[in-house]
């Protein structure tokens, strides 16, 4: 019995070998990438010194976390990170979805059609390019306040510098970056619903408005839904390139996230065990909300992924 | 189908956050870049071209009096630097990359077609290899990422920090014996200027780097003032310029009236940037951002000291009266095109706050695109009116040169400083200048100090030609054989510039090079009138403790965040003693035990 099934398998095994093969770059890559480096873990529990390496260097146990744990800035940038990816994950569903809403009720397709295109286009820059722009423009010379100055007096806000202001300005910029991308699937689910829907709906005297509220919006929230626990998996990674790169000391205290502070204690300070215990600690909650996300995923959508 | 998809997409998720455990890598921009670096490059500037002569090798002292032993060992040590090897030896360097400060550096030459990498390999057999080259702002990023790569290169200038750090995992080959063969008095007088600083290098009697100094009282600090625009203020002479922060109020006061604001460069860097940052208000309520003072024979750090809450007050009184940019915490002066300098540049500010060498870049340019401003040194501000007194380092050490523990030939750094010193000295003076073939002139054209891993800048060197140009100037004298010249590679520069400025008094360069150096109430004299005339306060720390290196930089943010933000209002000034108690837990308690343990031991 165990046998015939070990043979019914190799068989399968064999009969599939062609897709195995092309499946093994990316076994190895994960492998090389992901699991291999988790041996590097260990240094956030000594005093890793690279030249002494993995095996000279001192053991100091929970230290480096009792460490990090005492810094006011892990503690903010951990805040942080929680309020900026949480806005993040909701804008950035509710905004295309709106915006998917409401070119679905476009008739002009070429209207339709260019719309998609250039709400698109600022998602293929680097936010290198991106973040150059943008501080151009919110300057305190800048453009914005330029237009607030001469068309509503309002006195020129230094947003580069303002912990009131630096935040909204690195949610909205990011949510305008990847709206495209989410309009774009989710107009992709609209488009999918069956037109049998919207007919029963008319011949029952429902308005545009009521179609919408009633069919599209049922139909696609699935959609809505995989794209709002996807994003809660990543709720640790609020956006480690666009804040690094728009940045300056005097906006830590509300846009430092745990990516960058890892960057610049592990790598510019070269606090290569401070750093690395924050990234497992990152790690350890990022953990807990994937696992969060699948569940909920598994219970109302029935998607697996174990 | 769909479903399919979401799994991919799950699992490729879940790969990401893996990843993301390891410690981050990746480029992208820095953070912030290390002003100090860039400060001290500054302050070398220009005055490279120097070069000192006199008979080539064998130093004058050890020829003429002849006491055969130390004559001859010095005589010695100069023929081994100068020997070439016989077999090619490979030295790998990597380099923080700045363009050449040469304007007449060709384009088409890069660190690899230096004069020196092609000079070095002719004349000693050494192979300079490039084994990466990254502008400075990334230097420490990339370099912190190939250290825990256990990559080092065989020769490197060290910050202190990392210094201590890598000599500390036995990174950094002992030079003891090397240095004790190789020493000749013309190196001396670079790394062991005052027959004590080449201490600075050692650790338990060994010698594991160079230290690179500047003179001490090149940490001043003072106040430039454009007479033409302060005329239209009333002030026609500089002693009505403002003596103290009272007086300076005013002036900015009558300044805003007038101009609408601001009246002050401001930077983030807003201490020790040197150029258009708030130090010279910080020195006159004699108070520090940093450093170790000796009180009653403990250590105590200035940075933390109650006193700043006044400076800092008042800087907040200054911020919200408009005398600085809404924004001046977003721009790094040392950024490249940084909009703080193009403002200053392009005379929007009437008082510039900077060091000795700020005439010569950027006030030069000021000048030369506004020949009318006339830039005067003013008073050091203070409350009283009176000198306050200053805190300077007992040894300014800006980094180290180190040689790594695989290289091969350890002394080879030796060979290659002394061939750089003879090369720059063989070739400055006036005559030999002028007497250059254009393919001659080229070669030194392209020889770029900044390309080097190491620096060959005497500390002693900008009091020294100061007293014995001006004595020269005295005495009438234009033309000055090489004999009479002090033996410090800056000296022919400021020869040059000093006979330049006779002949182009107009010119807006040879100012600049001339009053930052030379002119008597220029920017040396004023630092060498601050530290005689003040009463000094030594910032006694020039070594790196464990717990520096761990966790002096947090401390540092920790400590800038603060005071920006006192400065600009977020934060009540009471936030300080908040501050000051985080630095303790952060990590300043273990700092200062160990520094005081160091000091006790000393």
């Amino acid at each position: 019995m165990a046998e015939k099934e070990r043979k019914k398998k190799k068989k399968s095994l064999y009969k599939t070998r062609e897709l195995h093969v092309m499946l093994l770059p990316a076994v190895i890559f994960t492998a090389v990438f992901a699991y291999f480096p988790m041996f590097g873990l260990i240094m956030a529990f000594q005093d890793f010194k690279p030249l002494l390496g993995f095996t000279k260097s001192k053991f100091v146990g929970f230290d480096q976390f009792a460490y990090i744990f005492t810094m006011p800035s892990f503690r903010q940038a951990f805040v942080n990170t929680f309020i900026i990816a949480f806005f993040k994950i909701i804008l950035s569903i509710l905004v295309p979805l709106i915006l998917s809403l409401m070119l679905n009720e476009v008739i002009k397709s070429w209207f339709k059609r260019s719309v998609q295109t250039i709400v698109f286009i600022p998602y293929f820059f680097s936010w290198a390019i991106l973040a150059g722009m943008l501080l151009e423009i919110f300057a305190y010379d800048g453009i914005v306040n330029n237009v607030l100055e001469s068309f509503f007096h309002i006195e020129p806000i230094a947003f580069l510098v303002s912990n009131k202001y630096f935040r909204t300005i690195i949610i909205a910029s990011d949510v305008w970056k990847g709206m495209g991308y989410n309009t774009v699937l989710l107009l992709a689910a609209i488009t999918n619903v069956d037109a049998a829907l919207y007919e029963a709906a008319r011949v029952d005297g429902a308005s545009r408005w009521k179609q919408v509220l009633h069919v599209t919006l049922p139909s696609i929230l699935p959609m809505v839904a995989v794209l709002t626990v996807l994003g809660l998996g990543g709720i640790l990674n609020a956006g480690f390139e666009q804040i690094l790169v728009m940045y300056n000391p005097t906006v830590e205290k509300t846009v430092d996230i745990l990516d960058t502070l890892v960057y610049r204690m592990g790598i510019a300070g070269h606090q290569y065990s401070a750093a690395a215990a924050m990234g497992l600690f990152k790690s350890a909650v990022s953990l807990v909300f994937v696992g969060i996300s699948y569940w909920i995923l598994y219970k109302k959508s029935d998607y697996r992924v174990f | 189908m769909k479903k399919r998809t979401v799994k991919r997409l799950l699992s490729s998720a879940l790969v990401a956050i893996m990843t993301a455990s390891m410690l981050a890598g990746c480029g992208g921009e820095p953070a912030s870049t290390g002003d100090g670096g860039a400060a001290e490059s500054k302050a070398e500037e220009s005055s490279r071209a120097p070069a000192e002569s006199s008979e080539e090798t064998p130093s004058d002292s050890g020829e003429a009096e002849a006491p055969a032993e130390s004559g001859e060992e010095a005589q010695g040590a100069e023929a081994l630097l100068l020997e070439p090897y016989e077999e090619p030896v490979e030295i790998h360097v990597v380099l923080q990359y700045r363009e050449s400060e040469d304007p007449e550096t060709p384009t088409d030459v890069t660190p690899e077609t230096s004069t020196a990498v092609k000079l070095l390999s002719e004349e000693l057999n050494i192979n300079l290899v490039y084994d990466w080259i990254v502008n400075a702002d990334q230097f420490s990023q990339k370099f912190g990422a190939e250290m825990a790569a256990g990559n080092i290169p065989d020769v490197v200038m060290l910050s202190p920090n990392d210094f201590e750090d890598l000599a500390s995992q036995g990174g950094l080959i002992d030079l003891t014996e090397y240095y004790e063969k190789y020493t000749c008095p013309d190196l001396e007088n670079i790394y062991n200027f005052d027959g004590n600083f080449i201490n600075v290098g050692k650790k338990d009697g060994k010698l594991y780097g160079l230290p690179m100094g500047t003179d001490p009282a090149q940490s001043t600090s003072q106040m430039y003032y454009d007479m033409n625009q302060l005329k239209e203020v009333g002030i026609t002479s500089a002693d009505q310029l403002p003596k103290t922060i009272e007086e300076f109020e005013e002036l900015c006061d009558t300044l805003m009236e007038k101009t609408g604001g601001p009246v002050l460069p401001a930077c983030k860097n807003y201490f020790g940037a040197q150029l258009g940052d708030f130090t010279p208000f910080f020195h006159a309520y004699e108070s520090w951002a940093g450093g170790w003072y000796d009180n009653n024979g403990t250590l105590e750090y200035a940075g933390i000291n109650e006193k700043n809450k006044e400076v800092l007050s008042k800087l907040n009184e200054w911020y919200e009266k408009g005398y600085f940019k809404k924004d001046f915490a977003a721009y790094d002066i040392w950024a490249a095109d940084s909009p703080v300098v193009n403002d200053i540049v392009a005379g929007k500010y009437a008082i510039v706050p900077g060091s000795w060498w700020v005439p010569n870049w950027p006030l030069n340019s000021n000048k030369v695109e506004h020949p009318e401003a006339d830039w005067v040194v003013g008073p050091n501000l203070s409350l009283d009116g009176e000198q306050p007194d200053i805190m300077i380092s007992r040894y300014p050490v800006n980094n180290f040169i180190a040689v790594g523990k695989d290289c091969t030939n350890p002394e080879a750094v030796f060979k290659m400083i002394y061939w750089s010193l003879q090369y720059t000295l063989k070739n400055s003076p006036p005559e030999v200048q002028n007497a250059m073939s254009d393919e001659e002139k080229t070669e030194w054209h392209s020889y770029v100090y900044t390309w080097l891993p190491y620096r060959i800048y005497s500390p002693t060197c900008l009091r020294q030609n100061f007293e014995v140009i001006n004595q020269y100037a005295k005495d009438g004298k234009t033309e000055i054989s090489v004999g009479d010249a002090p033996r410090n590679n800056e000296f022919w520069g400021s020869w040059a510039s000093y006979l330049n400025y006779a002949e182009n008094p107009d010119d807006g360069v040879a100012w600049g090079t001339y009053f930052s150096r030379l002119a008597e109430n220029g920017g040396v004299d004023n630092m060498i009138k601050t530290v005689e005339t003040a009463d000094i306060i030594y910032d006694e720390v020039y070594v790196t403790t464990p717990s520096m290196i761990s966790k002096q930089g947090e401390l540092d943010k920790l400590r800038d965040n603060t005071y920006i933000s006192i400065i600009m209002g977020e934060t009540p000034v009471d936030g300080f003693d908040t501050f000051v108690e985080q630095w303790k837990a952060q990590g300043g308690d273990d700092i200062a035990r160990e520094v005081n343990e160091w000091y006790q031991n000393k």
